[in-house]
């Protein structure tokens, strides 16, 4: 559980509002807005892995679920996506809601399977639809600055935005942690089967924690498709994104509540910064660093870097009360 | 006319997926540990074959027994630094320690030699046999010759020596092989070693009949998982039988339905039986429930 | 041993911060983007589209640059796949500030990084990429030099239905064709075209196919068309696919009588040198290539020639359609638009391209330029350029139509069976 401050949060709310606005390259104010971005998707995926501890390496299906969804609702019928995003984050939802209620059973490697399993075959179908989808070549969203259908001109709007849908991310971890359904998912955490035995109902508490996930994830999908202008199947629904949000939550910390930022603080920048440095040489540089840090994170560190750099700055501290498995 | 080469590619092409399985059934089967880098294991291999023949002219048939030592080390080495240190660790540890060692490869490959697709060519990657006028390729059929090879091995070390029965102790219930003084560590590391060769041999051979580029790895792992929970973990048969089965469908239903949903229908397959018979078609009851082996 | 690793993360964090701050250019170099696939499944066409600019770059520096003087500078993007290319195209013009990028080869890139660059207000010159859909989008800072699907893949069934038909003695109607086509932006749209028209021709279309390029095995593909036994391949590939397909087709035993591609992955020399023998043959309606010196105005038979030569001296091999793309189409850019604009200024370029009204004949590869405005329907298209039928013949791309652009004329047709080839 997060012992922070109130004062300290509202100060780090604030900071993160202001940050967009100190820079004016576009290229800083690119980063910025992806950190916001995929910190956001990330404390989704954080619902479902880290504090229910199933890990799913598909969650891009709910990504390009919510990016299509409101997508093609605006382009066909008009839909502003400020209101398509509800649906494809409630499409998302039932689609959660109907895989997990079949594959929560599953213990860890092979829920992860099913998960990556499921995610292939949405990708193949939104291929395959072309009438729908546009197939391969994806759905492009017209450029014209249009703040009414989620469409704007400066990337300063896009950070804050942003921060908008990180701050509701984040504030849904932060309530469900002090909620009943969190007190659940941290018995689950640390010991399932004692759980199960004192009546905690663990199976409607995941999918719960999953249906949740799904509909905030499909939120950003549509912050995303908004930002870029262009959504294209193998990329929204690639294994490489769903790894990139569990890479993030990971490496900051698995069922923390600043976990997903700090991760992404750390990933975004690194691939931004490698790719100006590098040029067009070196593509997959920073996956290379990222691959050997989850590793190491994983084995060493599984609070995370923050928790484990915090550790070893404060080593007579008081730890706190709650540690994650 | 057109079923009897519907019916040799189905089967060809499941040679390829039980080569691809061998390997990833044996490890799952007794470390308990789905190994989510072998396709990257895989990639590796058809990289080290077409730089065998592009420097040295190697054709991938001479360069395959060349590949076990290389692909032994290699394996010994993710098991002592990291496989190791997985074992009775709890989920996240063993997932992402071996999704972080897959994306580690596949980049470090796209790092090292771009993601240009590569093709091996020469004599042998060429070489097509007519066999009553179905056309097949050398390389195909010498893949799957090995893999019924390579599996009938495995089965008579498993079964007919000490050391495999060692290691089906192990993978039956590690605490009691503890207790039958039976090395448990050593058997694991032989065993992944094992399983790291196979699917290094794999990449190998089959290095003439793909593009060679670092992504390869992800389609060809995926499906490598889907045999192995329809087969079974553990089962060499499973392995054999169940990449018929798959390499079947993928065939049939992309010559029937539309050739891109061919994957669909067996990872929809793969979801099926992981919640309706989850133990596969050979392999043991319970087995996708029961614990990670806790001791090392 | 955890304390040293975030240590060194930590420091190799600063460094890139530190690092990416940096980098300024000289001021008198005009500094121009180029975005292309460098690396990935579409490097074959990228590199050699790249080398083509980058020839023309060459050229115009050493005969004095442009604006009195000044040498023009590449800032080089490398785009694999669209996602890349969103982000690199960001990373030219907020990093880079660069106000003009020339691309891409291929369709896909150029739908992507126009869509950026128009809503970032850069120009951005397209000289290869054929999808219909391109510009057609009212975009004002775009320009595409080359022809559209409905040339290449339109011309495609159209040769098939009538010279190929001709020489096969096989009436149109009794023609039987299949249309494979990559399903990305490339691929859809000349597969569309060329479906269309071999509709339009009466031809018997027996199937009309869409395949991923980043298929590892086409053979259920294969096996589908060797049952359906069409007489004609229409075929639009964009990269390594075209050589997975065809070189699948000859492990398969799949025969036809004729193949058209699209150009795209079947048109470049890496194709020629990847099958070998198995490539002779195979026709391409493609972009022109060496054409009929005739057909040239002085000035583009010199530039023509000197192509040639620098770009066999660089590669090896001689150029193909895309390459003269490349090659012709900057040359636009570099020697009758930017002096006319005098500055990197979008505004003034767009003026200067659209001033620009040159017959057939006087680009190298054989086209003419005038620009279609930007408020009409293809908006930003050369409506003088055009495309060719082309062979490859002993490993080389030859011009074998139409009759006053030939340099020779049709073999193999029919092709000979796999079995009875080398």
């Amino acid at each position: 559980m997060t012992s922070a401050r109130p004062a300290v949060l509202i100060a780090i709310v604030l900071a993160l509002a202001v940050l967009p606005l100190t820079t004016s390259n576009g290229y800083y104010q690119d980063v910025i807005v992806q950190i916001y971005m995929w910190a956001a998707a990330a404390a989704a995926w954080n619902l479902l892995g880290g504090y229910a501890g199933q890990f799913s390496l598909g969650h891009a299906a709910f990504f390009g679920i919510g990016a299509y969804t409101s997508s093609l609702l605006f382009l066909k019928a008009g839909l502003t996506p400020w209101l398509g995003m509800f649906a494809g984050g409630a499409l998302a939802a039932l689609f959660a809601l109907v895989i997990g209620y079949l594959s929560i059973r599953l213990r860890g490697p092979f829920f992860t399977l099913s998960t990556i399993a499921l995610a292939e075959v949405l990708l193949i179908l939104a291929v395959h639809w072309r009438q729908l989808t546009g197939g391969a070549e994806g759905v492009s969203l017209p450029p014209t600055p249009d703040p009414v259908n989620f469409t704007f001109d400066d990337r300063r709007v896009y950070g804050l935005v942003g921060l908008g849908f990180l701050l509701v991310t984040m504030g849904a971890t932060y309530m469900i942690e002090r909620s009943r359904l969190g007190y659940y998912l941290v018995a689950i955490r640390e010991e399932e089967e004692a759980a199960r035995a004192v009546g905690v109902p663990v199976l409607r508490v995941k999918l719960i924690a999953a249906v949740v996930s799904a509909f905030l994830t499909a939120l950003v999908g549509t912050f995303y498709a908004q930002y870029v202008l262009w959504i294209e199947p193998s990329h929204m629904f690639s294994l490489d994104v769903s790894i990139q949000l569990a890479l993030i939550v990971i490496i900051g910390g698995l069922g923390t509540l600043f976990g997903p930022l700090i991760g992404a603080a750390l990933v975004i920048p690194l691939n931004m910064f490698l790719r100006a440095w590098l040029g067009a040489a070196v593509s997959g540089l920073y996956l290379v660093v990222y691959g050997f840090v989850l590793v190491l994170v994983v084995l060493y560190a599984r609070e995370g870097v923050w928790a484990e750099v915090r550790r070893r700055l404060r080593p007579a501290g008081p730890r706190s009360v709650q540690e994650p498995a | 006319m057109i079923f009897v080469e519907l019916a040799v590619a189905g089967i060809m092409l499941g040679g390829v997926y039980a080569l691809i399985s061998i390997g990833l059934t044996l490890i799952f089967g007794v470390l308990r540990v789905v190994n989510f880098a072998h396709g990257e294991m895989l990639m590796l291999g058809m990289f080290l074959a077409y730089w065998a023949y592009t420097l040295a002219g190697l054709p991938a048939w001479l360069t395959a027994p060349l590949s076990i030592p290389v692909f032994a080390l290699l394996g010994w080495l993710v098991y002592r630094l990291v496989v190791r240190r997985t074992l009775g660790m709890g989920d996240v540890v063993q997932i992402f320690a071996t999704v972080g060692i897959g994306v580690l490869l596949q980049n470090g490959a796209l790092v090292l030699w771009t993601g240009d697709f590569r093709t091996v060519r020469g004599d042998y990657a060429e070489a097509l046999l007519r066999i009553g006028g179905v056309q097949l390729s050398l390389p195909l059929l010498v893949a799957f010759a090995v893999a019924i090879v390579v599996s009938g091995i495995l089965f008579l070390l498993l079964n007919l020596t000490l050391e495999g029965k060692a290691v089906r102790a192990v993978a039956q219930d590690p605490i009691s092989a503890l207790a039958l003084a039976i090395d448990t560590d050593r058997v694991y590391m032989k065993t992944f070693v094992a399983g790291v060769c196979c699917v290094g041999l794999a990449g190998v051979l089959l290095a003439p009949n793909y593009p060679i580029f670092p992504a390869i790895g992800v389609s060809f792992g995926l499906v490598s998982y889907v045999v192995v929970v329809l087969g079974g973990l553990g089962s060499m048969v499973g392995a054999l039988l169940g990449g018929f089965i798959i390499g079947m469908i993928e065939v049939v239903s992309g010559y029937f339905l539309a050739t891109a949903l061919k994957q669909a229908l067996y990872f929809v397959i793969f979801v099926l039986v992981l919640l309706v018979r989850p133990q596969g078609l050979f392999g043991q009851r319970g087995a996708e429930t029961m614990g990670f082996g806790k001791i090392v | 041993m955890m304390r040293r690793v975030l240590v060194v993360l930590t420091a190799a964090l600063l460094v890139s911060f530190s690092l990416g701050a940096g980098g300024a250019a000289a001021a008198e170099d005009v500094r121009i983007g180029t975005i292309f696939p460098m690396t990935g499944n579409m490097a074959f066409g990228g590199n050699e589209g790249f080398m083509g600019t980058e020839i023309a770059r060459e050229i115009v520096n050493e005969r004095g640059g442009i604006w009195g003087g000044r040498k023009i500078v590449f800032v080089t993007a490398d785009a694999p796949d669209q996602t890349a290319a969103t982000s690199e195209m960001n990373r030219l013009i907020s990093r880079e500030n660069i106000k003009l990028v020339i691309g891409s080869f291929s369709s896909a890139i150029a739908f992507t990084a126009s869509a950026v660059a128009e809503r970032n207000k850069v120009i951005f010159w397209e000289n290869h990429g054929v999808a219909d859909t391109i510009a057609r989008r009212g975009f004002k800072y775009l320009f595409k030099s080359n022809v559209n699907a409905t040339g290449t893949g339109g011309g495609a069934a159209s040769f098939a239905g009538t010279s190929l038909a001709k020489t096969l003695g096989i009436a149109p109607r009794d023609l039987k064709v299949a249309v494979v086509w990559e399903d990305g932006t490339y691929g859809a749209s000349v597969g569309k075209a060329a479906f269309d028209k071999a509709k339009e021709l009466g031809l018997n279309v027996v199937a009309n196919e869409g395949y991923s390029a980043k298929a590892a095995d086409l053979s259920p593909l294969i096996l589908k068309l060797k049952a359906l036994n069409p007489d004609v391949l229409l075929v639009a590939g964009i990269g390594q696919d075209a050589v997975l397909f065809w070189s699948q087709a000859k492990k398969l035993d799949f025969n036809v009588k004729a193949v058209v591609a699209t150009s795209g992955g079947w048109g470049v020399p890496d194709f020629a040198k990847n099958l070998g023998e198995g490539a002779n043959g195979v026709f391409s309606s493609d972009f022109p290539t060496e054409v009929n010196p005739d057909a040239l105005t002085p000035q583009a038979r010199e530039l023509a020639r000197e192509f040639v030569k620098r770009f066999q001296a660089k590669k090896g091999t001689r150029p193909t359609g895309n390459a003269w793309l490349a090659f012709a189409g900057t040359m636009v850019l570099f020697q009758d638009v930017l002096p006319k604009a005098g500055a990197l200024d979008p505004d003034k370029i767009r003026d200067a391209a659209f001033s620009v009204d040159l017959p057939p004949g006087s680009m190298a590869n054989g086209c003419g330029v005038k620009f279609i405005a930007h408020d009409q329907f293809d908006g930003g298209k050369n409506e003088r350029a055009f495309a060719i039928v082309g062979q490859w013949q002993d490993g080389v791309m030859r011009v074998v139509g139409p009759e006053n652009l030939a340099t020779n004329k049709p073999i193999l047709v029919p092709l000979p069976k796999w079995s009875d080839r080398k």
